[in-house]
């Protein structure tokens, strides 16, 4: 991509005033679940046993009132967004370099290795992975980095399969004949003047996996396979909100409503940074 | 026709075989059996246990009995639900959770369907934008905050619907959970819809029936809504897996006694034969789903033939 | 009065903010029973002139004048008041007969929804008349091609299909946008030979519209040759193919292949890029391709100038 590609990307995504909103909520609520229990007199783990369970705006002192053991939901909230940010964050790496590291090989190397590997890919997409990634929680137990492993492994199909186009495109073109001749590996190639062409791409799809990849850990710690206590991500808190519905449904509303409000804001911002990348499948 | 449906069933076996090898073995190879959870069983009652069990057995014992009761459709004993064969819990269960999801791929379509042709027809008028940044929405909010919203706004605030429970035949019990399982996928048939609308929208062979003069209706109906739908034939597998996923949590929390506990629950357990019994029964759904894209896609565009 | 009666038409569009003209003021009138042929190279906007007067160019598409036919004004009708004219009095067939007919429905439908439509006739008589209109295309097997896809025919059935489609509705004016492009040579000169019939058979309006003279040539009454949006001549076939006037016409003449000659891949054409629609021109338009070109024409735009036989809009007309 060229550089003046890049800026006249980023003018027409700030045109578009959907993604331009959404794209400062989403600025806000990371900022607010990175920084803001920082900034609160509360901390998560402190049990307020005078205003266990109340109501937003019930006390002066919770804006978004307490748990049943009285902990402040609005920092309750926040830290699990934290984690779920952090899981995602991990995640989305894997699942990113799973997707160029294959689609990049398989482009590049092409032939039968290529036609093997997308026939893989074909395979995989056809199969529901979120299923794989339950059972594999299930069985294998609540092990944190085969959590990351197993929600990164689910994205990057499509991903992988942009690359694989970008690469073979790239491919062609006279200046990796020339990297060969002049005697540079595969590898080296591959890092200097495929990676570099896929950039946006690979951009535009992380952005719209990320969301993907929050709401499948959510919805892992949601069934209690997930995070787990005294961590606690917007999964297990909507879980436990879920719980006290009828008592104290604010403990439902305020983590679902911060889930939803990243969600959306993640997925309008992907959906702008596509059109505005004019990459690739819709839907 | 019939003969293409036999043959692909047929093809569909070794897939299943596949399936049924891989789960055996990847449920086995996880720490802990179905007899050492939550209280310790004294030895010699355990192995006893296991032995009647046959678990005793060296594994590839075990598969190949497995695989020859499968032959005979028995799913085998439930190791936790002790009463139980695999094939009662899951016959119990199933009509609940099929009830639920076919209504709730039902309401996916039939809502999803017209509000994509709709926005496409409106294109870049504000209520296209309206309507695609409700999908976005849709597709966006997990069903397991969905639920418990609609539950608390229509159960415990309105008091219209009940919050959770089952009857059979009873439709009110039916609504909120549909419709939290419904969304995700209805919003993405009506996102897909839309871009295919607008796709056909401008085909040639679109301009030659207004030509004709044809109203606009028929033009819609007639001309454009059949090509238009081929991409969301091609997302319905897609759509099953992810209400059969959504009504793993749906089912739990509406409190639906349908089969979607069993597979989390059944892993949890070491339930061996109600895992197994389990990813049987989600393959074969989605291998008839994938069966009746297919035929559909036969029906939408004529020069798809079906093949061998 | 005229049958159809275009004036001072433009058409134009905002693309990513540029500004694209396709028509840049154009006035045309068919007469009944009269043959038109429109020559001009692809972009010229022969095609948007006639899409235009259907209601048929897409909606961001932004247009100025007037198309009457039958006195009725078309421009900025609603798709109700075309819809009582398109299909049945006014008809047009398109290019590429393969993406021009609907895929999933079978040829008697698409045939017969033309009468269920227009004149209300039941099921069993559209099928009727279908097949009979499936016959008078001489289309082979007639029965069977209505049970038929459109995939499952050639290139020259489905073309017979399309005019089979537009006289059904029993036209005062045919408009057939490149009718033979898309076909080899044979069926080309089969086709044609069909609308030199049905011209002898019946007072029927036709325009033909084509980037090949020798099309238009074997036909046409009239021949009107466009550029860059403009009409640059317009003069009786025979005087305008023996003694063109605009040098664009004359470049066009001496290019043209012989029917039934060799085909061409790509027409020898003019030399130079053709004009498109975000160029704007201050004098002529073909001015940069144009062999006699003069200061003048590239300050001053030529004007549609009416003679004796014909009109030509250039300043230094062949001849004269």
């Amino acid at each position: 991509m060229k550089e003046g590609a890049w800026s006249e990307a980023w003018t027409r995504l700030a045109a578009g005033r959907v993604a331009r909103i959404a794209f400062l909520i989403m600025l806000a609520l990371i900022l607010l679940a990175l920084l803001g229990p920082a900034f609160s007199p509360h901390a998560s783990a402190t049990l307020d046993w005078q205003s266990v369970a109340t109501a937003p705006g019930g006390s002066s002192r919770h804006w978004l009132g307490t748990d049943r053991l009285g902990r402040d939901l609005f920092v309750r909230t926040l830290e699990g967004a934290r984690v779920s940010l952090a899981v995602a964050a991990v995640a989305s790496v894997v699942s990113i370099s799973i997707g160029l590291g294959y689609g990049a090989v398989a482009g590049y190397v092409g032939g039968h290795t290529d036609r093997l590997m997308m026939r893989f890919i074909e395979i995989l997409s056809g199969l529901p992975l979120i299923f794989f990634v339950i059972f594999v929680t299930v069985l294998f137990g609540r092990n944190e980095v085969l959590l990351f492993l197993s929600i990164g492994a689910v994205g990057w199909l499509t991903l992988a399969r942009i690359v694989r186009g970008q690469t073979l495109s790239v491919r062609r073109r006279e200046f990796i004949e020339a990297a060969i001749v002049s005697g540079a590996s595969g590898a080296r190639i591959i890092v200097r003047h495929v990676l570099p062409n896929v950039a946006s791409p690979a951009i535009v799809y992380a952005t719209l996996a990320i969301p993907q990849i929050i709401l499948l850990e959510s919805f892992l710690s949601f069934l209690g396979l997930g995070i787990q206590e005294p961590q606690a991500s917007l999964g297990t808190l909507i879980a436990e909100g879920a719980g006290e519905l009828q008592s104290a449904p604010w403990m439902l509303l305020v983590p679902g409503t911060f889930l939803t409000l990243l969600l959306l804001s993640l997925n309008l911002v992907g959906d702008g940074l596509r059109d505005a990348f004019d990459v690739g499948e819709r839907g | 026709m019939m003969s293409y449906l036999l043959k692909r069933l047929a093809g569909a076996i070794p897939t299943l075989f596949i399936i049924v090898t891989l789960t055996f073995f990847l449920v086995r190879l996880a720490p802990g059996g179905p007899f050492d959870q939550a209280r310790r069983l004294p030895p010699d009652i355990s192995a006893h246990l296991e032995h009647a069990y046959g678990l005793d057995q060296p594994l590839l014992i075990q598969y190949a009995r497995y695989l020859r009761a499968l032959a005979h459709a028995d799913f085998g004993p439930s190791f936790r639900y002790r009463d139980f064969t695999v094939t009662e819990l899951i016959a119990q269960g199933l009509p609940v959770t099929l009830e639920l999801g076919t209504c709730a791929l039902l309401l996916a379509l039939v809502v999803g369907i017209p509000a994509g042709v709709f926005a496409a027809v409106r294109h870049d008028e504000p209520a296209d934008r309206l309507t695609m940044l409700l999908a976005v929405l849709g597709i966006t909010i997990p069903s397991f905050v969905l639920l418990p919203a609609l539950a608390l706004l229509f159960g415990l605030e309105l008091r219209w619907l009940p919050v959770a429970g089952w009857e059979p035949g009873s439709v009110r019990v039916l609504v909120l959970p549909v419709v939290a399982l419904a969304l995700p996928p209805l919003a993405y048939i009506a996102r897909l819809t839309r871009g295919s609308m607008l796709e056909v929208l401008r085909s040639p062979y679109l301009r030659t029936a207004v030509a004709k003069g044809l109203p606009r209706h028929r033009i819609l109906m007639r001309h454009a809504l059949r090509p238009a739908l081929i991409p969301v034939a091609g997302f319905l597998a897609p759509a099953v897996a992810s209400i059969m996923t959504g009504s793993l949590v749906v089912e739990s929390l509406a409190g639906m006694p349908g089969v979607g506990r069993y597979l989390v629950q059944g892993a949890l357990n070491r339930d061996y034969t109600l895992v197994m019994g389990m990813v049987l029964l989600y393959s074969t759904v989605l291998i008839l789903t994938g069966l009746l894209v297919d035929l559909l896609y036969t029906w939408l565009d004529p020069r798809i033939r079906l093949a061998r | 009065m005229a049958l159809l009666d275009i004036e001072s038409l433009e058409i134009h569009y905002e693309r990513a903010g540029r500004r694209v003209e396709t028509v840049r003021g154009v006035s045309l009138a068919v007469e009944k029973g009269e043959c038109v042929g429109l020559v001009g190279e692809s972009g010229s906007g022969k095609t948007q002139l006639f899409l235009a007067s259907l209601g048929l160019l897409p909606r961001d598409a932004r247009m100025q004048g007037s198309v009457r036919f039958e006195g009725h004004e078309l421009m900025g009708a609603d798709a109700r008041a075309l819809n009582r004219i398109r299909g049945s009095k006014l008809t047009m067939i398109f290019q590429d007969p393969l993406s021009a007919l609907t895929p999933h429905l079978r040829i008697g439908a698409q045939l017969g929804e033309v009468l269920t439509t227009h004149r209300g006739c039941s099921r069993s008589e559209a099928r009727a008349a279908a097949l009979a209109a499936l016959a008078r295309v001489q289309i082979s097997e007639p029965e069977r091609r209505l049970r038929q896809y459109p995939h499952e025919l050639s290139g020259g059935q489905r073309q017979r299909v399309l005019i089979a489609m537009a006289l059904l509705g029993d036209p005062c004016m045919l408009i057939a946008d490149e009718p033979t492009s898309a076909l080899d040579v044979t069926v080309q000169a089969q086709i044609l030979a069909f609308f030199e019939t049905l011209r002898a058979a019946q007072p029927l309006a036709i325009v033909l519209i084509s980037h090949d003279l020798a099309v238009v040539a074997r036909l046409a009454e009239r021949i009107v040759v466009m550029y860059a949006g403009r009409i640059v001549e317009s003069a009786p076939a025979a005087r305008l193919l023996a003694r063109p006037r605009h040098p664009y016409s004359e470049l066009l003449v001496q290019c043209a292949p012989k029917i039934g000659g060799p085909r061409l891949e790509r027409l020898p054409f003019v030399p130079g890029r053709a004009p498109r629609g975000e160029d704007s021109f201050v004098g002529c338009a073909f001015a940069p391709r144009c062999p006699r070109a003069a200061p003048r024409c590239r300050e001053e735009r030529p004007l549609l100038e009416t003679g004796r036989a014909g009109a030509v809009a250039c300043h230094f007309p062949i001849d004269s």
